[in-house]
This record gives C-alpha cells, sequence and structure tokens, in this order.
C-alpha cells in the first residue's frame, strides 16, 4: 500500500482536507511527537495530512555571530527555531513531519495557492521532506470546501508551483538582506553615541512607505492655511426653505463677500434656469483583497490587518474562498446558482437571492484587475458550522451583499440644479435623488446615498432671499493617512505585496514611527527617513523599490532568476551598507538627541508629583530591578512620593487622564493579552485602604 | 558637531536659518501673507497675521512653533 503525505499550511486546513479525503468525512487522528495529523485508509492509499504553522523555515546568517555585526551577506535557510527566539511549538512540527515523511512514497502539497503557501510547502518538502519537492504533485483550489479540495487531489498539477515559490525566497531574502544590513547600520549608529540600546529598523518596503507619511506629515506641520468665505445662503420657494450656493463658491475677499450680502439680502431673485441630469451607477464589482480591507475599514472600522485575519478564519471555516487574492474575476466555475442556494438558507439573504433568481443579471460585473491564482474573494454558500463572533459576522455580511449586489441590475440617479438670478448674481439650489435602485438595496448598508429633494420650480417663478450670510472659512491642510487610505497609497506605488502590506504598517507602528488612528509621524519618524534621505535616498526611492517588485514578478512568469536578483541586490546594498558604517558617528550623533528624548518622554508623566510638584519618572530599583514611579524631587526635597507599577508587560504612558482622579494612564501590554490600561494612583490608593482593613476573624 | 535647528534641535544644514521642515513653514507663511492681505483689504499687518494663524486648528504645528520663535525674538529685539 502506498503512503501519501499531504502537506498543508494550518492545522485548520489540515482537518479540512482529512475531511474532505475520507469516505466518511471522519478521519483518523495520529499523534507524532506531541503532534495531531490525521489518517485516512483507502483500500490502495494510506493517506497522512499533516499541516505546517505557517512559516517552518526562515532565512538567517550561515555563521553565527553578534547580532549587532553587520554587513551580512551569505544566508541560508534554516528551520525558525533554530533563528528566533519562542519557536519551540516549530520544532516539534519539523520533527513531526520528518518522521512521517520517511514512510511517504507520495507527496502532495495541499498549502494555499500563492506566493507565500507555496514557499511553505516548498520549504517544507525540501528541507523537512528529505528533497520531496523534486517529485511532489501539487493541489490548487480556492475554497476549502470538500468539493474543490476533492477535485484539487484527485486531478493535482504534476509539480510544485517552483516560479511562485522562487519568487517567494526571492522577497524573503532580498527583504532579509535590506532589513538586517540597514536597521543594525542605524541601531549600531545610534548605540555607538547614546550607549543606549535601541532598535531602529528599516526595510525595503518600510522605508518608502515611512517616507509616504513623513512627507504628509511635513506638509500638514508647516501648513499655513489662507482664509476665503462662502455665502450661507437659504431661498424661500413657495414657503419651503432651501439651501443655496453662490456662483463664486470661494470668496477671496472678506470685502466681496460683504458687498455681495449688502446686495442680496431681502431680495427676490427668479429662477432663470432648471437643470436635470441622469446617470448609471453599474453595479460595484466583485471583492479583491485591498477592496475588501478599505471596505472594510470604510464601513465597519476594522484596520486592514484585522479585516485580513477574520477574512482568513472564514476561508479556514469553509465560508469564503481565499481572501489573499488581487482578482475582480468571478468565473462560472464558482457555480453562482450553488453559492446562491446556499446563501438563502441563511437567514437575512432569503429575500435578496429570490429577488436576484427573477431580475439579477446572469453573470457578475467583474472589474479589471485579474490574478492567475485565485478568483475574487466571493461566499462559498455553506452555512456557519459555529457560532460567528461579532467581527466575524460583519465581514462575512460584507462578503455576502458585496457578491449579491455584483449581479444586480445599474442603478440610475439623477441630479437636479435651479439657477436664481438676484441682480447681477447667481445663486444655485442643488438636489440629487435614486430613481431606479438597481443593486443598492443588495449591498445594504454599505450602500449610502443622500438624497436631497428640491421643490417642485418652473423657469421665470420668482423666489425670496430668506437669509444671507458670509462664513469666514480657512483652507485645509492634507488629511492624515488612515490605515485603509496609506495601504491604498502603496498598492498605488506598487511596493509590497497584498499579503505584507498591513503588517508592514504594523511593524511601523511597533517601532514609535507612527501614532494614532489618523497617522502621525513621530518626531523619531522624521529622523529615520532625513537620516536615510541624506545617506542612502536610493533605499527609500519608491521607484527603485518598485523596480525590484517588478522583476521579482518576473521570476512568478519564470521571466527572471531568482540568483541574478539577489546579485543585483546585493550589489547595490553593499555600496550604501560600508557607507553607512564608515558614517556611523555621524549618523549616531544625529539620532541621539531625537532618541534621548523620545527615551526621556517615554518616561516621564505628564502629571507633577503630587507632593513636591516635582517631575515623575519610571525608574527601576537598582537592587530589586523592581519598576515603579518615583519623584525626581528625591535628591532636591527628599520626597519620598512613589507608586507600584505592574511588573510584567510592555508599559507605555497614554496621552489620557484618569477619570476618577485625574492621573496619568499607563497601559500595560503583553504578547497574547488585550492591553491593560490602569490609574497607578487609584491602584496605589485602593491597596491602602485594603491593607488598613481589619483583618477577618476566622471565629 | 551637528548643528541644530533653534526651534526643534534637529540638525540642520550650516548654512540655513532652520531646519528643513521649519524652513518648508517659514516658505509658506512668506507665501500665504499677500493672499491674506489682500483678503483683508491691505489692512492686515504682519504681526495681526502671525497671531491670526496662532489661534487657528488648520495651521500646522511647526508653522505654530516658527511664527512663536519669529513673535519671540521680536519681542526680544
Amino acid at each position: 500500500m502506498t503512503t501519501t503525505l499531504v502537506v498543508t499550511e494550518k492545522p485548520d486546513a489540515a482537518l479540512h482536507v482529512a475531511e474532505a479525503l475520507s469516505d466518511d468525512h471522519q478521519p483518523g487522528k495520529i499523534y507524532v511527537n506531541g503532534v495531531t495529523f490525521f489518517e485516512i485508509t483507502n483500500p490502495n492509499e494510506r493517506i497522512i495530512v499533516c499541516s505546517a504553522l505557517g512559516h517552518l523555515y526562515a532565512v538567517a546568517p550561515t555563521k553565527t555571530e553578534s547580532r549587532s555585526h553587520y554587513p551580512v551577506w551569505e544566508y541560508a535557510w534554516k528551520p525558525k527555531h533554530v533563528v528566533e527566539r519562542g519557536q519551540g511549538r516549530q520544532e516539534k512540527w519539523i520533527k513531526a513531519i520528518e518522521k512521517v515523511s520517511k514512510d511517504a512514497l507520495r507527496f502532495v502539497d495541499a498549502c494555499d495557492y500563492d506566493v507565500e503557501g507555496s514557499l511553505i510547502g516548498y520549504t517544507i518538502l525540501k528541507y523537512a521532506c528529505h528533497g520531496a519537492d523534486a517529485q511532489a504533485l501539487r493541489m490548487k483550489f480556492s475554497t476549502l470546501t470538500g468539493k474543490e479540495l476533492r477535485a484539487a487531489y484527485w486531478n493535482p498539477l504534476p509539480h510544485l508551483d517552483f516560479e511562485l515559490a522562487f519568487a517567494g525566497m526571492c522577497r524573503h531574502e532580498v527583504d532579509w538582506l535590506y532589513g538586517i544590513n540597514l536597521s543594525r547600520a542605524l541601531t549600531q549608529s545610534a548605540f555607538k553615541v547614546s550607549k543606549r540600546y535601541t532598535t531602529l529598523s528599516t526595510g525595503r518596503v518600510q522605508g518608502p512607505t515611512l517616507r509616504f507619511i513623513v512627507e504628509r506629515e511635513k506638509e500638514i506641520q508647516a501648513f499655513v492655511p489662507t482664509p476665503f468665505w462662502t455665502l450661507r445662503t437659504r431661498v424661500d420657494v413657495d414657503g419651503q426653505i432651501v439651501d443655496a450656493e453662490h456662483e463664486d463658491g470661494h470668496i477671496e475677499s472678506q470685502a466681496i463677500a460683504e458687498r455681495i450680502v449688502k446686495e442680496c439680502r431681502g431680495k427676490i431673485g427668479v429662477i432663470s434656469k432648471l437643470d436635470s441630469s441622469n446617470y448609471r451607477l453599474p453595479p460595484p464589482t466583485p471583492l479583491d483583497l485591498s477592496t475588501l480591507q478599505n471596505e472594510a475599514y470604510r464601513h465597519l472600522g476594522y484596520a486592514p490587518r484585522y479585516a485580513l485575519s477574520i477574512a482568513e478564519r472564514l476561508y479556514l471555516d469553509q465560508l469564503i474562498s481565499y481572501p489573499r487574492t488581487s482578482s475582480q474575476k468571478l468565473p462560472p466555475s464558482i457555480g453562482y446558482r450553488e453559492i446562491m442556494n446556499g446563501l438563502a438558507k441563511i437567514g437575512g439573504y432569503q429575500q435578496d437571492v429570490a429577488g436576484l433568481m427573477i431580475t439579477g443579471r446572469v453573470t457578475p460585473n467583474e472589474g479589471r484587475k485579474e490574478d492567475p491564482a485565485h478568483p475574487a474573494i466571493y461566499p462559498t454558500g455553506s452555512l456557519p458550522k459555529r457560532s460567528l463572533g461579532l467581527d466575524e459576522q460583519r465581514l462575512f455580511d460584507l462578503v455576502v451583499r458585496r457578491f449579491l449586489s455584483t449581479f444586480g441590475n445599474a442603478a440610475t440617479r439623477q441630479t437636479n440644479k435651479a439657477t436664481v438670478a438676484v441682480g447681477q448674481h447667481k445663486f444655485y439650489l442643488r438636489g440629487s435623488r435614486t430613481i431606479e435602485s438597481g443593486w443598492i438595496p443588495l449591498y445594504g448598508p454599505y450602500a449610502k446615498f443622500d438624497d436631497v429633494t428640491l421643490p417642485p420650480m418652473r423657469e421665470g417663478q420668482t423666489v425670496k432671499i430668506e437669509s444671507i450670510r458670509p462664513e469666514t472659512r480657512h483652507t485645509q491642510p492634507p488629511s492624515r493617512y488612515n490605515p485603509s487610505s496609506l495601504l491604498k497609497t502603496m498598492e498605488d506605488a506598487e511596493i509590497g505585496t497584498k499579503a505584507t502590506r498591513a503588517e508592514i504598517i504594523d511593524t511601523l507602528y511597533k517601532r514609535g514611527y507612527l501614532k494614532d488612528q489618523r497617522i502621525a509621524a513621530t518626531p523619531l519618524a522624521f529622523s529615520i527617513i532625513e537620516i536615510l534621505s541624506k545617506y542612502c535616498p536610493k533605499v527609500i526611492d519608491t521607484t527603485f523599490t518598485r523596480e525590484l517588485e517588478e522583476k521579482m514578478q518576473h521570476i512568478e512568469l519564470g521571466e527572471e532568476s531568482k540568483e541574478r536578483i539577489i546579485k543585483e541586490t546585493i550589489g547595490a546594498l553593499k555600496p550604501i551598507i560600508e557607507d553607512l558604517k564608515s558614517k556611523e558617528q555621524q549618523i549616531g550623533e544625529e539620532l541621539n538627541t531625537i532618541i534621548t528624548d523620545s527615551w526621556l518622554a517615554s518616561i516621564t508623566l505628564a502629571v507633577p508629583c503630587p507632593k513636591c510638584g516635582s517631575s515623575l519618572k519610571i525608574v527601576k530599583n537598582p537592587r530589586t530591578r523592581k519598576r515603579f514611579i518615583g519623584c525626581t524631587g528625591k535628591w532636591k526635597s527628599n520626597c519620598s512620593f512613589s507608586l507600584p507599577l505592574p511588573q510584567k508587560g510592555r508599559l507605555r504612558l497614554l496621552n489620557k487622564r484618569c477619570p476618577e482622579c485625574a492621573f496619568q494612564l499607563i497601559q500595560v501590554s503583553s504578547k497574547g493579552r488585550r492591553p491593560l490600561i490602569s490609574c497607578a494612583n487609584c491602584y496605589a490608593r485602593k491597596r491602602a485602604i485594603i491593607a488598613a482593613m481589619p483583618s477577618k476573624s476566622l471565629v | 558637531m551637528v548643528d541644530l535647528c533653534p526651534i526643534c534641535r534637529r540638525p540642520k544644514e550650516t548654512a540655513d536659518q532652520y531646519c528643513a521642515l521649519h524652513l518648508s513653514a517659514l516658505h509658506n507663511l512668506e507665501l500665504a501673507y499677500p493672499q491674506w492681505n489682500k483678503a483683508y483689504s491691505g489692512k492686515l499687518s504682519q504681526t495681526e497675521y502671525y497671531k491670526k494663524l496662532l489661534h487657528l486648528n488648520e495651521t500646522g504645528e511647526a508653522a505654530k512653533a516658527l511664527i512663536r520663535h519669529v513673535l519671540q525674538e521680536f519681542e526680544g529685539s
């Protein structure tokens, strides 16, 4: 009997694959080194379905050297637990896969069909299955439904998608070369002068992305508004009051605005012209990942990375198709009618589906974007097998409603404009309304249009200026990026990939370069970009990054070799890194001020000592190593004020005050837990009250 | 030694008065004044212009810091 080893990306996916391949949908479980895999035994074949935990291998320096050493040009792919701390689970998984692979004669890669998935499968088959990459077959699927998984297993591609895997490898290696060398150059330069260790990082995509934000921040910070005036005008049309706007819109002088008011106040005007036009609103296109992330941010307030993580959960639950796609196409092979029938069984969609079956179009309104690996995101029509969380329900609803609306008919909207002549001045009354709703109700709460209905009017009719007054306004600075608009800017600039962009934004927050939801660059971000622009402008140049991105895409198409790109990258980076190394002192001095300021700001509280008025700081007891809030007046006035602090987790001083005592609030973040916001002052007070209570007698 | 901007202590070019950010704010201030003056019929003094800007939410923080610095220097001279 032949043993086949099927490699999947995650434990959930392994279960779905195993269920699909087992006749009774109840595969057996096997425990290897404490790891659960699945086993299906058929008359001719024993199938073992194993899973990874995402990437089990990573790029690392060939030689083991100090973490501050650079430049580093020699590297190899190594097990993740060897390279990174806290990856004990990965070690167990690799050993378990190694063990089961020994019995296998046939290998099938069932990881997600994209660059990252192909790389995960390739590295496992090559390193953990001792070179099985050369003989492995490849399953290609876009949903984890039983039907599609069985079809993919029985009709696999004859070999691995090496181009995708090599493109992924190249991206990881190029990013690693950039990241390790540039980040160590910055960190070491700062350390040389400040003697304080601060992790400063930049990367191939991080640098240009941070530059977008810093440039926007510079525009906002250096912005000088200019004044203009608008005329708040209300017109009486047969007793109905309607807002109107003056033909000039923005008036550049206060005197002119006041003159117009004087000439029009209380005057009678004549409707000189009525215009009306209709326009068609085609249905929306199917969702690709970035559109999903944008819509989720706009309507549900989910950050792009969060939206992706929910979408991945829904994919693993077989509810939607693979979300990491650039496609806006839905081929008929996905089975429109079958999906609709499935959705009709879910409460809330029955009527919409029934309506579509009668009046809707047979094909969806597809967009231009394509993805060779996957179609656009669509609901599978399967019913949820577990109770979904609120956020999952909302995102699922967005995906379903978007899918349904792409089959809807075009909507028609009408705009109306009435021109009112008052002496030599003209005012406009504007209205708009939906005439044919088409796809709009199908998209539900995600399609919003404000209707303004004008009263019935005819040309030559007289109306009265009911009120008019000038309003001083000022030009606005450019708006700050939010996670969604930044993602869009990265996509338009063609830097990063659909899978990595949201993560890069997150990293920039973690490094202390960004703050707030309406993204603002911190002083540290300014310094990093100033230094990179001065000493190595190429690494923050969007064109340079985009060109590299294009070359890597050519690997996916088999038109470029990975080795050539790596050689080119090292060739371009070497002189830059050598130059940075020779200027460590100079760069360190430029970074020193800002690092010291940031560090001081991170430990100095905004509230003064309630006893002596000196500043309060987060300090550590040199003997016990315990941290607490201490008063800097200790050395001047012998003030002994102090407050206890949590000893575990990362502390961050917030720009918020306690509603009870107005003391500055502190956030404590620990890995895997929700951040806790607390008031050290209230905590100390309550602890003192409890301590002062008489202890209860046991009798 | 690195030359520092008198407003924000960020490095600046030796020949320049301020760092790049505050130079850009200065440029914007100079550019906007004629528009402000025209808007108020040519009756707006430079000091009034600065004071109006300090009270507006739209004015950038770097522009405000520069205005405060300039006003302080002006009062000190």
